[in-house]
């Protein structure tokens, strides 16, 4: 080791409380980027088994017409990552029209399928909702239905390609709902060219389908759907045959690796392992890889956003680091004096600065990483299925270890230049006098927030849009240009906050005879110090201000996030539980209901009825006990509150609430009379007449665009079908538990869903990875920082203060006073610090949410405000710097006031 | 006539791991009478500063007793001795010791305050222990605008200021050229004679203690009366 680097080591290893309270602020930066790092990692995992979740089928292979569908799948299943098998047939037809007598309707080019019980128990597609599917018979799609004007027992009649023409009777509904890339075109052309799925659908056995299949000639080719025509010249055409012959594979999950691009590229390979055995008599069509197409690029937009959550953190954390050099450079510059006494260059003194620099800032940021690694490890360990854990905590920390340290010792090396540069009589001052920053004589902090209001107001202050994609899938998009906005806002909140916080710091000496009073002698004392000490105050005070501001707009966005998820969650289900009987069951269960774990609960009824030809949902309720089962908002109801709309169907018996859209569409207004078909006990459609009573805009359980609310007394007296379709009750205590209490109270004859579980699965793409993990990760680091790091930056500062403190002991100050004057700082820096950060942090957290507006579903009106959360952090911050003081105070009583007046 | 300080058996032993413990001051006996200028001469280590922090009551001795104005220091809480310094005792440091991040006045008030006198009270006393040293005016000035010599006039006054009987003083001209030395001295023994105040100078210069009515000479952590 040579003679500077001797001196680089010496001045680490010299005074290690100093060199620790550097490092530790690296140690945070580092350790919140590994494992926001590795928490990006982990949610591809994430990300890959919720995209898969969502995809019935895997893959389908698509048989050639001489291929024997036996042997086909013996082969597909010889493979190994092959782990279930399901028969699959489709037969195209050109129209469809309604064959009853008087009638003249006929819709546009469909599908017919055959897929079995087994299929459907399996992937979960095509169940029947209204009526049954015997053999000879067809369940139709709801839009086929509803195009047609038909219902179960009506007939139809299809036109094949080629000509030929079958005649099918209706006995049921089918839901094709996530059946779409099944349903749709299989080659590359139509998919990429986004070409919609047939909603004319009918399902049929496989009997049956078979004989229409026979009326195909096998050189038929089907008609486009609907707006679909090839335009002259237009390179696409319609590449599939009219009868499709496939297998419906299902993979072995487990074998998929954790990354999208990387369960991707293993899905090609299956693909292309598999098409190799078929040798020609068949192809494959993966439908797994193409919904993790978007998922790919979502995510990497998700992990931008990771890291820009989590960056002002590390931007922190690096500012307590130069905080704490700066509170102790004191140390430095004596060391800067002794080398230039024994004849250092200025060269070879900036290349030992820099060198003790970059090794606190490496082994500060070695451990730091590692330490993220482990907690990002505990956090995340199960997400990390399908990746290598190893070699990704490598990478994270070897990235974030090169980033801190960089950006670390450049932070460290930015006062060099001027310490160096500085006279000894210069670096003798104890309090030195600085010339007024450039960017407070330039207004550079004015100009940033300007500079954001303008980007703001010009990106229409939106980051993040929800769109469909090329394959239909929903997406987003994230203008990373509106993130300037919350940027520029966040570092003109702190240029300005600089200078309003030495402002009122320089003037705090009016505060003197406050604190004099509050805390004697010693509080006066803090005041005065705080007057002459006013910018080094004010970095405390901006840093507590940041990191709160930080703390608190990640607390704000957190809380309308989960408020509107779970708004989002009790629209879809209709309330904390939803109980549906495996068996039918009448008004009266309700009573088998209430007990344990309930708090409230209420019959629910969801029909298919048809106004006009229009096949509609029909919620059947009952007012009385409704509301205190489900939530229901006044911005339910047009021109009524929640209350005046439950009585005014409590009211009449015959009242109905319409959607908007109904209203519209059919131009009707309260107390007009609506005829509905609503199905009977048997599944006949009978005529019931309502009376609107008013326009239900949103409706627990109720799709977004038609419904209908009416009383289900009078739907049961009026079609004697009295059977409902679910129970939704209000959980008494806490829903998981009551979710648990129910379903072994009340057995397998009830399915019990709760909100809990609707909240997890009501993710887009962005936040199909758990967002409030990454929060509350972002919060943990929050509170070490504001409470730690300020802490430990007031212990520095206090420490480079010794020799002040000694003096004022020396002199007569009692240790109470001396503890007060301690006191009195901190508060005074801690009250302006948190109360500014409380305010920026809401600005700050009501331009992220407009930002990330698209993530929100349906939009926040207003943001929530977490106050308890909020003050648990205050709570922190205060705990932290009371920690301080109680250490400062004990150190003070440990202080050799001899030896700290000897100190130059 | 009674004594204002005096010691008996005064010992501080300073122990480091690893090293050989060494005596600082070895069995020091000593009497100061009221209004006396002593001072204490010795060379660089020879436990001056060391004897001089137990004699204010700021270090413990291992053995020993100091009393100051008839209190055992012994006997005292750390809050009674701060009490006691802060109305009875005047200090005055060879690196000045002033608070930086307090402007002259407050520096010079600094004992005052400590004390809770009303703020007018304190501008008044304040400014004329400034005027006394010879700074009147420089009562907003921020300490490092300061010369040397100026810093240590401050705190002189501020160790005036309380009207105390007893002032210790380290080497107070220890960072001062000859001419801003000899000048500092006469301060501080005019104003220490004007108000009947004992000083007790600590330095290595003999000549700076030419004038003092008792000269002890420090050598080795022992004290001898230069009857010289």
């Amino acid at each position: 080791m040579g003679y500077l680097e001797t001196h680089a080591a010496r001045l680490v290893l010299r005074d290690l409380k100093r060199t620790a309270a550097i490092g530790l602020g690296i140690a945070l930066g580092a350790a919140l980027l590994t494992s926001v790092v590795m928490f990006g990692t982990a949610s591809g995992s994430t990300v890959t088994r919720r995209a898969l979740a969502g995809v019935p089928v895997d893959a389908q292979v698509l048989l050639a017409p001489v291929a024997d569908p036996q042997a086909a799948a013996a082969t597909v299943a010889s493979d190994p990552a092959v782990a279930t098998i399901l028969p699959f047939e489709l037969v195209a037809f050109d129209t469809a029209a309604a064959a009853k007598s008087g009638t003249a309707t006929q819709t546009s080019a469909g599908v017919l399928i055959a897929a079995d019980q087994a299929y459907t128990t399996t992937t979960g597609l095509f169940p029947v909702i209204q009526g049954a599917l015997s053999p000879g018979l067809i369940a139709v799609s709801r839009d086929l239905a509803t195009n047609l004007g038909v219902v179960p027992g009506d007939g139809i009649a299809f036109t094949l390609p080629g000509g030929g023409t079958t005649n099918l009777v209706i006995g049921g509904i089918i839901d094709t709902a996530g059946a779409d890339l099944v349903l749709g075109p299989t080659d590359a052309a139509h998919r990429a060219a986004g070409t919609n799925p047939p909603t004319n659908v009918a399902l049929t056995d496989r009997a049956t389908l078979d004989a229409v299949a026979a009326l195909v000639p096998s050189d038929a080719v089907p008609a486009p759907p609907p707006g679909q025509q090839a335009q002259p010249g237009s390179p696409v055409v319609n590449a599939d045959p009219a009868v499709r012959r496939e297998l419906h594979v299902r993979y072995d999950h487990a074998q998929l690796p954790g990354d999208p691009t990387a369960a991707q590229q293993w899905l090609d390979g299956v693909r292309h392992r598999i098409e190799i055995q078929g040798a020609g008599a068949f192809s494959v069509v993966d439908d797994a890889a193409a919904a993790l197409e978007p998922v790919a690029s979502d995510l990497l937009w998700g992990q931008v956003l990771f890291v820009f959550l989590a960056l002002p953190g590390v931007l922190l954390a690096l500012a307590i680091s130069r905080l704490a050099a700066d509170a102790t450079g004191e140390a430095t510059r004596r060391h800067i004096a002794l080398l230039r006494a024994r004849g250092a260059s200025r060269r070879q003194i900036a290349r030992v600065m820099l060198e003790s620099a970059a090794a606190v800032s490496l082994t500060a940021a070695v451990v730091g990483s590692v330490g993220g690694a482990v907690v990002a490890w505990l956090l995340f360990g199960p997400t990390f299925a399908g990746i290598d854990a190893l070699s990704t905590a490598l990478v994270a920390v070897s990235l974030s270890v090169l980033l801190v340290t960089v950006l670390a010792t450049i932070v460290a090396a930015l006062p060099l230049r001027e310490q160096i540069r500085g006279e000894l009589a210069v670096e003798r001052q104890e309090i030195k006098r600085s010339a007024t920053p450039f960017w407070q004589r330039y207004y550079l902090d004015l100009m940033a927030l300007g500079a954001a209001a303008v980007v703001f107001v010009l990106t229409g202050g939106t980051g993040i849009h929800p769109v469909f994609n090329a394959e239909g899938n929903p997406t987003v998009t994230l203008a990373l240009t509106s993130f300037l906005a919350p940027l520029l806002l966040w570092v003109g909140a702190t240029l300005l906050l600089l200078r309003i916080a030495s402002a009122l710091l320089a003037r705090s000496g009016g505060a003197a005879g406050v604190l004099r009073r509050l805390l004697g002698p010693g509080g006066e004392l803090a005041a005065r110090s705080l007057q002459a000490r006013a910018p080094a105050a004010a970095r405390t005070v901006v840093l507590l201000a940041l990191t709160t501001s930080f703390a608190t707009s990640l607390l704000v966005f957190n809380a309308t996030y989960q408020q509107q998820q779970r708004i989002d969650a009790e629209l879809t289900l209709g309330a904390d539980l939803k109980l549906t009987p495996v068996a039918t069951a009448d008004a009266t269960t309700v009573e088998t209901v209430q007990g344990s774990g309930v708090l409230a609960a209420t019959p629910f009824v969801d029909r298919i009825v048809y106004v006009g030809t229009e096949a509609q949902d029909l919620l059947a309720i009952d007012p009385a006990t409704l509301p205190q089962a489900a939530p229901l908002a006044d911005t339910f109801f047009d021109g009524a509150t929640a209350d005046q709309a439950m009585q005014a169907l409590a009211a009449q018996p015959d009242a109905i609430l319409v959607s908007s859209e109904t209203a519209h569409d059919y131009s009707i207004v309260p107390g007009d009379m609506l005829r509905i078909r609503v199905p009977d006990a048997q599944g006949n459609l009978v005529t019931v007449t309502f009376h609107m009573a008013g326009i239900a805009l949103e409706f627990p359980t109720a799709p977004k665009d038609a419904f209908l609310v009416a009383n289900q007394s009078y739907v049961a007296s009026e079609t004697g079908n009295n059977t409902i379709s679910y129970v939704l009750a209000r959980a008494a205590g806490e829903v998981s538990a009551a979710s648990h209490v129910l379903s072994a109270r009340l057995g397998a004859g009830w399915q019990v869903t709760d909100l809990d579980t609707t909240s997890a699965r009501l993710v887009n793409a962005v936040t199909s990875v758990d967002l409030a993990v990454l929060i509350t990760l972002d919060l943990v680091f929050a509170v070490l920082i504001g409470a730690l790091g300020s802490a430990l930056f007031l212990l520095a500062e206090l420490s480079a203060r010794r020799r002040e403190l000694a003096t004022m002991e020396a002199i007569g100050a009692q240790p109470a006073q001396v503890r007060n004057a301690i006191a009195g700082e901190v508060a005074v820096m801690g009250v302006t610090g948190v109360l500014i950060g409380l305010i920026v942090g809401g600005l700050l957290g009501f331009t992220l949410l407009q930002t990330l507006a698209g993530l929100f579903d349906p939009p926040a009106q207003l943001p929530a405000l977490p106050v308890a959360a909020i003050l648990g952090f205050v709570g922190a911050v205060v705990l932290g710097l009371f920690g301080a003081i109680v250490v400062a105070t004990a150190a003070l009583r440990r202080l050799a006031v001899l030896s700290a007046l000897r100190e130059r | 006539m009674n004594e204002v300080l005096s010691t008996q058996g005064l010992t501080r032993v300073f122990r480091s791991r690893g090293v050989a413990p060494v005596t600082a001051v070895d069995s020091v006996d000593l009497g100061i009478d009221p209004g006396s200028f002593v001072a204490i001469v010795g060379p660089s280590g020879s436990g001056k500063t060391t004897l001089l922090g137990m004699l204010a009551g700021i270090e413990r001795p291992d053995s020993g007793t100091v009393s100051m104005l008839g209190h055992d220091l012994q006997r005292l809480s750390a809050s009674e001795r701060a009490v006691l310094r802060r109305r009875q005792v005047g200090l005055v440091f060879q690196s000045f010791g002033l608070v930086p991040s307090l402007n002259v006045i407050d520096n010079v008030c600094l004992p005052l305050t400590l004390e809770g006198a009303a703020p007018a009270e304190r501008r008044k006393l304040g400014g004329a222990a400034l005027e006394s040293v010879g700074l009147a005016g420089l009562d907003s000035a921020r300490v490092d605008e300061l010369s040397g010599g100026q810093r240590q006039r401050v705190g002189i006054a501020r160790a005036m200021v309380a009207d105390p009987a007893l002032v210790l003083a380290d080497e107070p001209t220890g960072s001062l050229d000859d001419e801003t030395a000899a000048s500092i001295l006469e301060v501080l023994r005019s104003r220490s004679r004007d108000r009947g105040a004992t000083l007790v100078l600590v330095t290595h210069d003999i000549q700076s203690a030419r004038e003092a009515d008792a000269r002890y000479l420090m050598r080795d952590g022992r004290l001898a009366l230069d009857a010289s």
